[in-house]
C-alpha cells in the first residue's frame, strides 16, 4: 500500500471506502442511474482510493472536483485517462492532454471556430439535418434511435465544420468506431482492440494529412478547422503536421459520442416521462434549460488528472505522481450543491453543473453540443410529440470514456400504440 | 450594484449569457461579456441569480461601491464602468 492509500484508509474507514477500492468507470448500473456506487462513495468516502489499474483517487464532491479541474498547475492533463493511455503513434490528443501555456495557444486558435456565434450561424443547417433524420422515423412509425439518429447528427454537424463533406459520414463513423476500439474494452481485450485502432489511425492520418497538404497549397482556402490547422502560426506552441493530426483526432473523439449518448439517454428519459415531455412540447422555451439539465444529470464524460505536487483534497493528501479520477456525474449529483440532484427538473434555476468540465479544459465543443441537443429536441417533438419505448427491458449501459446506451427502440405515438 | 466577470476564471461555459441574455453576451471566443456593468435596480435579483449559475464562480457582484472611492465628477460613471466591458488580452 502506498503512503497516500494508507492515509485515505485512516481518514474514512467505511464500507463505501471498501467499495471504492474496486470501482472503475466500467462498473455501470442502469441508464438513469449509471453509477450507483458513486453515490455511495460520495456520501460515505467522498475522496476515495481505488486499487484498480495501478491505483487512483476518486473525487466525488462538486467542490473538490472543481478544485481539481480549476488548478492545472497542480493537476496536469498530460495524463488524463485511467487506465493510462498506451498509444499513441502521433502523441496524445491536443488540446486535451496539453497543459498551459501551450494549451492556451491551441485554445485561442480553436475557440473562435466553435464559438456561440458559430453555433448560432449553424442553427439553420443543424435544423435541416435533424428534419431529414426525423421525417423517416415518423413515416416508419418508430426507430432504433441510437444508431438511427443520435450517432448521425453530430457527424453531420461536425464534418463540414472540420472541412469534410457530409457524404463521407458512413466512412467517418466507421473510422471513429475503430479509433475508439480500445476505450470500451476490458483490459484483457486490449491487444486485439489496439490493432484495430492502429489501422484506423493510419487511415485517418493518411486522409487528414492529404487534406492538410491540399489546404496549405490553396491560395484561398475555405474557412474551417482544417484550414486553421494547416496554415496557423502559434506564438508559443508547435503546430506542424503531428500537432494538427493530434487535434483532429481529439475533435473526432469529442464531437461524436458525447452528443450521441446524451441525446439517446435524454430520449430514453422522455419516453418514460410523458408529462415532462408534454411540458417541452407545450413550451419550447423550456428546451434550453432541459438541455442543461440532461447534461448535468447524465454527464457522460469522466476525466482524470495527474498530480504534480503533494496536495490536500477534502482532507486527504495526494502525492506527486498519483492519478485522480474525476467522475463528473458524481459532482453534478452532489446534494451539497444541487437541490434534489437525482431529479430531472426543467425549471431548475440554479444549475452550475460541470458537465462540460471546468477550468481551462472546459469542453471546446460545448456551444455546438448545446445547439445540436436543443434543435434535436425541438424538431423531434414538433414532428413526433408522442412516443414510447418498444420494450420494457432497459437498454444496456456502457461505461468507459463516454457513458451511454447501445440501443433505444422507440415507437411513435401514445403508449398503447404498437410498432407497424 | 456592479457586475463583473473575472477573466482569470471565466472559460466560456456560456451559462450566463444563455440564461440571462439581458445581462451578458458572448465574445468571439465564447467568454462572457457583461452588458449591464451597473445593474439597474429592477435587474438586481437576476444578477444575483446569475452568480449562482456560473460553474467557474467567475461572476462577481459588488453590492456597493467601495467606501474609499472618491466621489465621481459629472460623467465619471462611464469611465468607472468601462473596465467591466474590457476583456484583458
Amino acid at each position: 500500500m502506498t503512503p497516500s492509500a494508507s492515509r485515505a484508509a485512516e481518514a474514512a474507514p467505511t464500507v463505501a471506502c471498501e467499495h471504492a477500492r474496486r470501482f472503475t468507470i466500467y462498473d455501470t448500473g442502469t441508464p438513469l442511474d449509471p453509477y450507483p456506487t458513486l453515490r455511495e462513495i460520495r456520501s460515505g468516502c467522498p475522496v476515495a482510493r481505488s486499487e484498480q489499474f495501478g491505483g487512483y483517487w476518486i473525487v466525488t464532491r462538486y467542490a473538490d472536483a472543481r478544485f481539481v479541474l480549476q488548478n492545472p498547475e497542480i493537476f496536469s492533463s498530460t495524463q488524463n485517462t485511467i487506465p493510462p493511455r498506451k498509444d499513441i503513434s502521433v502523441g496524445p490528443p491536443i488540446p486535451l492532454n496539453v497543459d498551459p501555456p501551450h494549451h492556451t495557444d491551441y485554445r485561442k486558435l480553436l475557440e473562435p471556430l466553435m464559438s456561440p456565434k458559430v453555433a448560432r450561424a449553424m442553427e439553420p443547417r443543424i435544423r435541416e439535418e435533424v428534419r431529414k433524420l426525423v421525417a423517416p422515423i415518423v413515416t416508419a412509425g418508430g426507430t432504433e434511435l441510437v444508431e438511427g439518429m443520435a450517432a448521425k447528427l453530430p457527424g453531420l454537424v461536425f464534418l463540414p465544420l472540420l472541412g469534410l463533406d457530409v457524404t463521407e459520414l458512413d466512412e467517418l463513423l466507421s473510422l471513429h468506431t475503430r479509433l475508439l476500439a480500445t476505450t470500451r474494452v476490458a483490459p484483457e481485450d486490449r491487444e486485439a482492440a489496439t490493432r484495430v485502432r492502429e489501422e484506423a489511425e493510419a487511415a485517418l492520418h493518411a486522409k487528414v494529412g492529404a487534406l492538410l497538404d491540399a489546404r496549405s497549397a490553396m491560395p484561398d482556402p475555405p474557412e474551417d478547422i482544417m484550414t486553421a490547422l494547416a496554415v496557423a502560426d502559434l506564438e508559443n506552441a508547435p503546430l506542424g503536421r503531428p500537432e494538427a493530426l493530434r487535434t483532429v483526432k481529439l475533435l473526432f473523439a469529442a464531437a461524436l459520442d458525447t452528443v450521441k449518448n446524451t441525446l439517446s439517454m435524454a430520449m430514453y428519459y422522455l419516453a418514460q416521462h410523458p408529462e415532462q415531455r408534454a411540458e417541452l412540447v407545450a413550451d419550447e422555451r423550456l428546451i434550453p434549460v432541459a438541455v442543461e439539465e440532461f447534461i448535468r444529470f447524465f454527464s457522460p464524460a469522466p476525466t482524470g488528472r495527474l498530480v504534480m505536487r503533494d496536495v490536500e483534497v477534502g482532507g486527504v493528501t495526494f502525492a506527486a505522481g498519483d492519478m485522480v479520477l474525476v467522475p463528473i456525474v458524481a459532482a453534478n449529483h452532489d446534494d451539497a450543491r444541487f437541490a434534489e440532484p437525482d431529479r430531472i427538473d426543467f425549471h431548475r434555476r440554479s444549475n452550475p453543473h460541470i458537465g462540460f468540465g471546468a477550468g481551462p479544459h472546459r469542453c471546446l465543443g460545448s456551444h455546438l453540443a448545446r445547439m445540436e441537443l436543443k434543435v434535436a429536441l425541438e424538431e423531434i417533438h414538433r414532428a413526433m410529440p408522442e412516443y414510447h419505448l418498444a420494450s420494457d427491458v432497459p437498454p444496456r449501459v456502457h461505461g468507459g470514456a463516454i457513458v451511454g446506451i447501445d440501443r433505444l427502440d422507440l415507437v411513435v405515438g401514445p403508449a398503447g400504440a404498437v410498432a407497424p | 450594484m456592479r457586475l463583473t466577470v473575472d477573466y482569470d476564471l471565466c472559460t466560456g461555459h456560456g451559462r450566463c449569457y444563455m440564461l440571462y441574455p439581458d445581462l451578458y453576451d458572448a465574445d468571439d471566443s465564447g467568454d462572457a461579456v457583461v452588458l449591464l456593468p451597473i445593474v439597474p435596480t429592477d435587474r438586481e435579483q437576476e444578477a444575483l441569480e446569475s452568480v449562482d449559475c456560473c460553474p467557474e464562480g467567475a461572476i462577481v457582484v459588488e453590492l456597493d461601491p467601495p467606501a474609499a472611492e472618491p466621489p465621481h465628477e459629472a460623467g465619471g460613471d462611464a469611465a468607472v464602468a468601462a473596465p467591466a466591458f474590457a476583456k484583458p488580452t
